[in-house]
């Protein structure tokens, strides 16, 4: 049997940066740029085999074993806190974690935590949101959605929302402001346990390609 | 979508628990089976602890969190008590209680339920079945985790397994690395907290900070290898007591695990971390692509008996059941000849009874049915017994169908019986 590893590359806003750091460290990267639907994609000169998922997926697949090693942001890992090694800091795909409300809302806000004791935040990253509540001692009242948080509190559905931002402008389109940074995410290379040990070599030598190409 | 039970039909079990079935449970039995034979020619003894121990007892040696994960209870006089959360410690417990110096060493083996608390988000199981040894109080320690190292080769040899690996480490190892780092306490129980939570990106920044050219190298060395010799080289740069210390340990576990031929299966790896506070030597985790959880694991742990009253060496592992299980794919268990008699007459109960004696054999399974069965034919082709036996009324004749040989035939019992006898089967 021809041993490979299983790589799962984010689609999305990390997919250019991490096929741009796979070209640098030498990987072919032709077959992951014809854009087709198939789910895996095979690089036989590298020995590798691409599967292209969500960027929320990635370290699930790789918790599983259903990837070897992936590509996924801190902001997910912080999220889903899969069992999977970290191994590398990719400095790409840099986003910050942050809270935001309305522009004019900010004495709002902390007005309604005054009187009731709570606030409404809106975010697709749940689990950081009720950590960082949580910590912080504030009891929050968590409200998921899959995508297009920043509406929540135009919508008055929410008084803050937990999201990420690179640039500020989606923020700054719907009049939001940032209140707090929580973290900042970039993209890390991540392993399943078993592989890790398993494929040892093949691992070892593909973290040695990539960390010379980020360096 | 969800079909519709009424209110009190709805019967949970409480999560992360299970029922096995038989199915299930023979693969199992052939799995503890082969792990039974090999812990008893190396002479270990099984014991039986209780479920139920004290808290504090049971969190005697385990991590600082580990205490969250218990899963506890009052007793009836306001005592706390636990499930127990592994089988190490119990007997450790037992050790300590009943075992005097001059019974030493003792070799100990168990099959047991262990109890954890989970993530019920997570819905991840909260019992662990697990096979394992403990060999307590062998002054050898070289030999005693090479004798340990062994048996667990060979049982997963036994399995079948293709492809695992056993990834050894050691304890001290990254002491050692921390004392290189300079680290104090409270930095060194940084560093192991991000190598258990693999987080190696945090981990290499914080030591970037307190040393940048070390770095490099104690991120190599907590990188997985197959070729110990590499690790030398790497290691001759490090002039620490407690590296060279552990490392030549290590070393002389794969040279001589080398010349029983098992040097392939072992993999370096200072980054094996276990939950348990107690281990003080050796460490290791097996490892297989099936299955992406650690199947076993274990260490030495000479500290954790003296907390028990007893200072004695101690060395073992345990192996998770049900993980092996799913490792192991098709088991191709040799299959019990199985007859279904029946007779539809009360009267005849007794008879029946006797008469099921006499057919049953080492390998045969003879199972009853009193009733009067429509299509019992069909119904006995469908649960794959190899022979139908029915009694015909006042008990003197017998319809025999074969499956296997697809024929049938009614015959008087006692001629039925001598020819069953006679017929050689495998």
């Amino acid at each position: 049997m021809k041993r490979e590893i299983k790589v799962s590359v984010p689609k999305g806003y990390l997919f250019d940066p991490c096929v741009e750091v796979l070209k640098k460290a030498g990987f072919d990267i032709s077959s992951l740029m014809e854009g087709s639907r198939k789910l895996f994609i095979d690089s036989k000169k590298d020995s590798l085999r691409y599967v292209v998922s969500r960027p929320m997926d990635v370290p699930v697949y790789v918790e599983h074993g259903a990837c070897d090693i992936g590509f996924s942001g801190k902001d997910v890992l912080l999220e889903k806190e899969s069992n999977v090694y970290e191994l590398l800091d990719l400095k790409n795909g840099k986003c910050r974690i942050i809270l935001a409300t309305l522009e004019d809302c900010i004495e709002k806000v902390k007005k309604y935590y005054q009187k009731f004791g709570s606030i409404r935040v809106a975010t697709s990253y749940p689990n950081i949101a009720k950590k960082y509540f949580d910590q912080k001692g504030i009891q929050a009242e968590i409200i998921k959605l899959h995508g297009s948080v920043e509406l929540a509190p135009v919508l008055g559905i929410a008084d803050e929302i937990l999201d990420i931002t690179a640039s500020g402008s989606t923020l700054e389109h719907n009049n939001l402001v940032e209140m707090e940074e929580i973290t900042v995410s970039t993209t890390r290379l991540i392993a399943n346990t078993a592989s890790y040990r398993i494929k040892y070599d093949l691992i070892n030598d593909f973290v040695s390609k990539i960390k010379n190409a980020i360096e | 979508m969800f079909t519709n039970k009424k209110k009190n039909q709805m019967i949970k079990l409480p999560y992360g628990l299970r029922d096995i079935f038989p199915f299930e449970s023979e693969e199992r039995n052939n799995i503890e089976n082969i792990i039974g034979q090999e812990f008893k020619k190396w002479g270990y003894g099984e014991v039986k602890t209780p479920v139920i121990e004290y808290t504090g007892n049971i969190s005697i040696g385990a991590g600082k969190n580990w205490k969250d994960r218990l899963i506890n209870f009052f007793d009836i006089d306001g005592s706390l008590v636990s499930l127990r959360s592994d089988m190490t410690i119990p007997i450790s417990r037992l050790t300590g209680m009943r075992i005097k110096k001059s019974q030493l060493p003792v070799r100990f083996c168990y099959f047991a339920d262990s109890f954890r608390q989970s993530d019920a988000q997570k819905g991840i199981r909260r019992a662990y079945n697990q096979a394992g040894i403990e060999f307590i109080g062998s002054k050898n320690a070289v030999m005693s985790d090479i004798e340990i190292l062994i048996i667990l080769i060979n049982i997963l040899n036994g399995m079948n397994l293709q492809d695992y690996k056993i990834g050894i480490g050691h304890v001290k190892f990254i002491e050692g690395l921390c004392d290189w780092f300079n680290l104090n306490l409270k930095y060194k129980e940084f560093v192991k907290r991000k190598i258990a939570l693999k987080d190696f990106v945090e981990l290499e920044n914080f030591l970037g900070r307190k040393n940048k050219s070390g770095t490099e190298i104690f991120i190599k060395l907590l990188q997985p290898e197959g070729n110990i010799e590499k690790i030398s080289g790497l290691i001759s740069k490090i002039k620490e007591p407690e590296v060279i210390k552990s490392f030549s340990y290590l070393k002389e576990i794969y040279e001589i695990m080398e010349k029983f031929g098992f040097g392939d299966r072992l993999i370096t790896d200072f980054s094996i971390i276990r939950d348990f506070n107690y281990y003080t030597g050796l460490l290791f985790e097996v490892y297989c692509s099936k299955v992406t959880d650690i199947l076993g694991s274990g260490g030495r742990y000479d500290g954790l008996i003296k907390k028990f009253g007893l200072d004695v060496p101690a060395t073992g592992f345990a192996l998770d059941v049900d993980l092996i299980h799913k490792a192991m794919g098709e088991q191709r268990l040799k299959r019990s000849y199985k007859i279904l008699l029946n007779c539809s007459d009360n009267k005849y109960g007794v008879e029946l009874i006797k008469l099921a004696q006499e057919l049953r054999r080492s390998n045969t399974i003879v199972e009853l049915s009193f009733e009067k069965v429509t299509g019992i034919e069909d119904f006995a082709a469908e649960k794959n017994y190899n022979l139908l036996v029915v009694v015909e009324p006042e008990i003197k004749k017998v319809t025999i169908k074969d499956f296997d040989k697809n024929t049938k035939k009614v015959e008087k019992i006692s001629k039925f019986l001598e020819e069953f006898k006679n017929e050689k089967r495998n």
